[in-house]
């Protein structure tokens, strides 16, 4: 076999190989020449134009698809090469299609292929998929490529808008490399001669439909430079775009409901006399000619917008974002004006989004706020408009206690199917959202922290693990006497991971883990105990500055490769475990019981929301699509089944795929390219057995050694008064903190002034 | 007719006002510090009153408040009246050293926190002076100590007000019965006590009676300087209030609010009695 030919075995390989792994769903499949082409539910649309109601779709594999507007249906045309993250043409064929945006031109749909400017027509007369280069035609697509000057490589355009109008394709887009900054321009279908726009800020235009384009302009320089003075508050602003005089006519405000202004504004198209936009999480229609602004659709996203380029398609918006891929919405339909199921505290997790997903009946929208001041929220759920009807808090830093007392949770127990999902969870998760044997939350998600020693320098230091600190206490006298003991000899190794900011983290985590301690005591929270006094006098003894003086590591440095403790060792998310460091759980005094303080997140319902069945609905189905890799596990005891990464089959089978071209090709292969062809299967071969070890993002031994060493030592952090208190007053116990480090104050007042006011926060509150 | 039917369209802008940011709120205040403060809001009678007067940090409050005002008041009303006495009397500067003792009254708070810090840190002009006069130091801001530097600043921020107040009054007391009382032989105090105090008795009352209800109000300069939880000796009732306030205890704040009030519109009678009853006397 030639030596093109392995070239292109090899493209492919890698080219395969490097695909993301995507969730299950519907797949429909196409033979096409013999060879299976297939489109998965959620395969990444890069690429879509429409002819009437019917979408024409280019995915990231290079599968060319059809299907209508309205039903998530789509057939499967046939292959081309798709070239959207090429920057150079690449190596086809002779005859195969390559492209990576489709338009439709005088009816046809077609394809551009950026890194070569050919345009390929897809179907012929009688609508078959036929992929056919228009001869005599290149266009200059330099405008949709960025190349640094004096760099030797370019990257790809992050384009917004791409369509083709009265003979020309209209593009614009944002370039990521160096300053980033806003391109527009567009070329010509007869000459390929590319037209630059001048007009500044132009971050979108679309087809009006009647031969004009409207264009979109926000200013967003003030994002990547100092010098700018541009308003990032500011809406952005549209107006018909003449392309001719480079200039846009008279402009208006895009309204906006964001309080990041034109920012969250993007992925415009017109129809129906509306001017539709993504305002964040929601789709808005703006009416061009009365200029009143509606909420059309809700994306069920989170509030910052992906953006994308969008299609108007018949009372559809159709959006192509980033790795959604592909997104269709119906425009205004029946019932928009009640609003949509409402989440707080989401910001578009996967959890979220398979709901949204699995329900395309329901609208969902996502709150653009996160505040935590229970005023706000209590306001936010009793509001006649846009009011919260689920709301994600945490346990241990929001007022949720205080919201289930004062009666703005509902009762769950109503709810058989979510009361059995909860009564597998570990009780102690639920204890805190129980209140007279009824249900008013439930938790979805767990995080904490503990310490980690990186046994390699342990080792190097000439310690041994019976030398490891088992306490806080020692593991500050250990601090205190880093520089004699080890630090002036080891220049090289840096004590804490967090550099000039371990002394701010390790204070934080004294104040949070003693709290925590005397609650799990079950005391009323003191300062003036033996413990406390022993965790200041021992955290007071280390010198920071002393400690950062003799390491070799820059000050400045946020992160540091090599540190011997790591401060926060992320505890309950076993999908990603730091190697370099082993947890070190510790007790808070000396010959104590060690802990974990975890903080619990958790979902409650609004008691007056008018859509509780949906409300619920929501609730049961988070409970099912938890994360697998982290609350799935550490809130079920149950869960032990090892998790499977979600790109493992795919990629065997993509890898499985190219050893049997291999195979297939070393049958046909000449002498002198049969060594080759052998060395290249065996290192498939390894790589398919080296595969196996990534087999499982989450082991059984990983799930067994966290419910042998873990579980057992977790604690659900509870509110306290501290939480309860108006802000003011918890800085006021982190200046007296503050003044007792400085030496202002002495151990004995510190305690005093602490107990003082704690003791009237907890008055208080009886 | 005309004349009395439009003075009420005249008032009626101001009279909606006075509806709407004071007649409403305070009914709607009442009933909120009679239910349970639920989303649901429901009647709970005087509960929330039990349970508030009941609590230890709510009296603690009250306590602090009464003793601040009962301490403050008498000190304001004595010194402003012999300050106003003394500046009567044409001297040379008089004008000045009034206008001097009303700048702290116009002055910001803030501003005069920052030099009363300053005088009265650990390391300041006052304790220098301790020290040089034999005394040790004294952490006047923090603990029970606060209490002095508050009340100093509270006199000598409302010293200035009063004495305005009693200069304008001493100047409509006729001469002559001074000096009516100077040839019976009446000393300075006889004067002050039979003649000046019964001439201005109402502006007196009033004096005594803002003085009181400012010294309820000294809330800010604590919260300045001693913050949401300061030493137990100077955490007065808005503390109390303004901390349930953040933590939507709105019951607790309404309930607290007209427990106060009731006490202060008691204390407004009994003054108010008071002066009736030397003012009969003096007829």
């Amino acid at each position: 076999m030639t030596r093109k030919a392995l070239s292109l075995l090899l493209a492919l390989t890698l080219l395969l190989c490097s695909l993301p792994g995507w969730a299950a769903g519907m797949v429909v499949s196409a033979a096409v020449g013999g060879v299976s082409i297939s489109v998965d539910d959620d395969n990444v649309v890069t690429s879509a134009t429409n002819v009437g109601s019917t979408l024409y779709l280019l995915y990231q594999s290079g599968a060319v698809a059809t299907r209508p507007v309205d039903t998530n249906e789509p057939t499967v045309l046939g292959e081309v090469l798709n070239t959207q993250y090429y920057t150079e043409a690449p190596q086809t064929e002779e005859g195969q299609a390559r492209m990576d945006r489709l338009f439709v031109w005088d009816g046809r749909v077609c394809g551009m292929c950026t890194p070569s400017g050919e345009v390929w027509t897809l179907l012929d007369d009688a609508g078959a998929f036929a992929p056919a280069k228009v001869e005599g035609l290149t266009l200059d697509t330099s405008g949709l490529v960025f190349q640094e000057e004096g760099e030797g490589y370019s990257v790809a355009v992050e384009v917004s808008s791409f369509f083709c109008e009265g003979g020309w394709l209209y593009y614009t887009g944002m370039v990521y490399s160096g300053t980033p900054h806003a391109v527009a321009g567009r070329i010509s279908l007869e000459t390929g001669e590319k037209q630059d726009f001048a007009c500044q800020n132009l971050m979108g235009l679309a087809p009006v439909g009647d031969g004009s384009i409207m264009a979109m302009l926000y200013d967003v320089s003030a994002l990547y430079s100092a010098t700018t003075q541009a308003d990032l508050t500011k809406p952005a602003q549209y107006g018909i775009f003449d392309p001719e005089k480079d200039a846009v006519g008279t402009l208006a405000d895009i309204p906006t409901d964001s309080d990041m202004g034109g920012y969250s504004t993007s992925g415009i198209c017109v129809g129906n006399g509306t001017l539709y936009y993504l305002d964040g999480s929601r789709i808005a229609g703006l009416d061009l000619t009365g200029g009143q602004k509606r909420v059309s659709a809700y994306t069920g996203g989170g509030m910052v917008s992906n953006g994308g380029q969008a299609l108007y398609v018949e009372g559809y918006y159709v959006l192509i974002s980033g790795y959604e891929g592909l997104r269709v919405f119906k425009l205004d339909p029946e019932g928009i004006e009640n609003g949509a199921l409402t989440i707080f505290g989401e910001f578009g997790s996967n959890t979220h989004n398979a709901f949204v997903r699995s329900h395309p009946e329901i609208a969902v929208d996502v709150s653009g706020d996160y505040t935590s001041d229970i005023e706000k929220l209590t306001q936010a759920m009793v509001s006649d408009t846009g009011a919260y009807d689920v709301l994600l808090m945490g346990l241990s830093y929001m007022p949720v206690e205080r919201l289930i007392e004062k009666g703005y949770c509902a009762d769950l127990s109503q709810s058989a199917d979510i009361m059995d999902k909860v009564s597998a969870m570990y009780p102690e998760m639920v204890e805190p959202l129980m209140v007279d044997g009824k249900l008013y939350g439930v938790p979805v998600g767990m995080s904490g922290t503990c310490y980690g020693v990186n046994m390699e320098l342990w080792k190097s230091l000439g310690l041994t693990e019976d030398d490891l600190p088992t306490s806080v206490p020692e593991l500050y006298d250990f601090a205190a006497n880093w520089v004699w003991d080890y630090g002036e000899d080891h220049p090289e190794i840096s004590l804490f991971d967090l550099g000039s900011y371990s002394s701010q983290i390790l204070y934080s985590l004294l104040l949070n883990d003693y709290i925590a301690y005397m609650q799990k005591q079950g005391e009323e929270l003191v300062f003036d105990t033996p413990v406390f006094r022993r965790l200041m006098e021992g955290f007071s003894a280390i010198d920071f500055e002393e400690i950062l003086s003799v390491q070799d590591q820059d000050k400045d440095t946020y992160w540091t490769p090599d540190a011997l403790f790591s401060t926060a060792m992320s505890v309950g998310y076993l999908g990603y475990q730091d190697e370099r460091f082993q947890p070190l759980y510790l007790s808070l005094e000396e010959g104590g019981e060690p802990f974990i303080g975890m903080s619990l997140s958790v979902l409650t319902i609004n008691p007056r929301t008018k859509r509780m069945d949906e409300a619920l609905l929501y609730v049961s189905e988070y409970l099912d699509n938890l994360d697998k890799t982290s609350a799935n596990i550490t809130l079920f005891p149950d869960h032990n089944d090892p998790v499977e990464n979600d790109s493992y089959q795919s990629n065997l089978e993509d890898m499985q795929k190219s050893l049997a071209k291999m195979q297939q090709s070393l049958e046909n292969a000449s002498e002198e390219n049969r060594a080759e062809i052998e060395q290249q299967i065996q290192w498939q071969e390894e790589s398919i057995a080296d595969w196996e070890n990534y087999r499982y993002s989450v082991t059984a031994e990983q799930i067994a050694d966290y419910r042998e060493n873990v579980a057992p030592l977790v604690y659900v952090i509870r509110q306290n008064v501290f939480l309860n208190a108006d802000a003011s007053a918890t800085s006021e116990i982190n200046k007296l903190l503050m003044q007792y480090m400085e030496g202002a104050v002495n151990l004995d007042s510190l305690v005093r002034e602490l107990d003082q006011r704690v003791r009237l926060m907890q008055l208080e509150d009886q | 007719m005309f004349r009395k039917k439009s003075v009420w369209l005249y008032l009626l802008p101001g009279l909606l006002g006075l509806m709407a940011f004071y007649l409403v709120p305070f009914v709607w205040g009442v009933w909120f510090s009679l239910t349970d403060g639920t989303i649901d809001n429901r009647f709970v009678g005087f509960d929330n009153y039990l349970r508030v007067w009941q609590n230890e940090v709510f009296q603690l409050g009250l306590k602090n408040t009464i003793e601040l005002s009962l301490l403050c008041a008498p000190v304001i009303f004595v010194l402003s009246f012999l300050l106003a006495g003394m500046l009567r009397k044409p001297i040379a500067g008089s004008t000045f050293y009034r206008n001097a003792l009303l700048m702290p009254y116009l002055m910001p708070s803030a501003a005069m926190l920052i030099i009363w810090l300053i005088l009265f840190d650990y390391g300041g002009p006052v304790n220098r002076l301790a020290v040089a006069l034999g005394f040790d130091r004294v952490f006047w801001l923090e603990g029970a100590a606060l209490r002095v530097p508050i009340v100093l600043l509270y006199i000598w921020k409302n010293l200035g007000f009063s004495v305005v107040i009693f200069t304008a009054a001493l100047q409509a007391v006729p001469e002559s019965l001074y000096e009516y009382a100077s040839l019976e032989g009446a000393g300075w105090f006889r004067r002050e006590w039979s003649i000046t105090l019964p001439q201005i008795l109402p502006t007196a009352f009033l004096v005594f009676v803002l003085a009181v209800v400012n010294a309820f109000k000294i809330f800010k300069e604590v919260y300045f300087i001693g913050g949401a939880y300061p030493a137990e000796s100077i955490y007065t009732l808005q503390h109390y209030m303004n901390n349930k306030f953040s933590k939507l205890d709105y019951q607790d704040v309404t309930t607290a609010a007209y427990s106060f009030a009731v006490i202060v519109i008691a204390l407004f009678l009994l003054l108010y009695r008071t002066k009736s009853v030397r003012q009969g006397e003096a007829a």
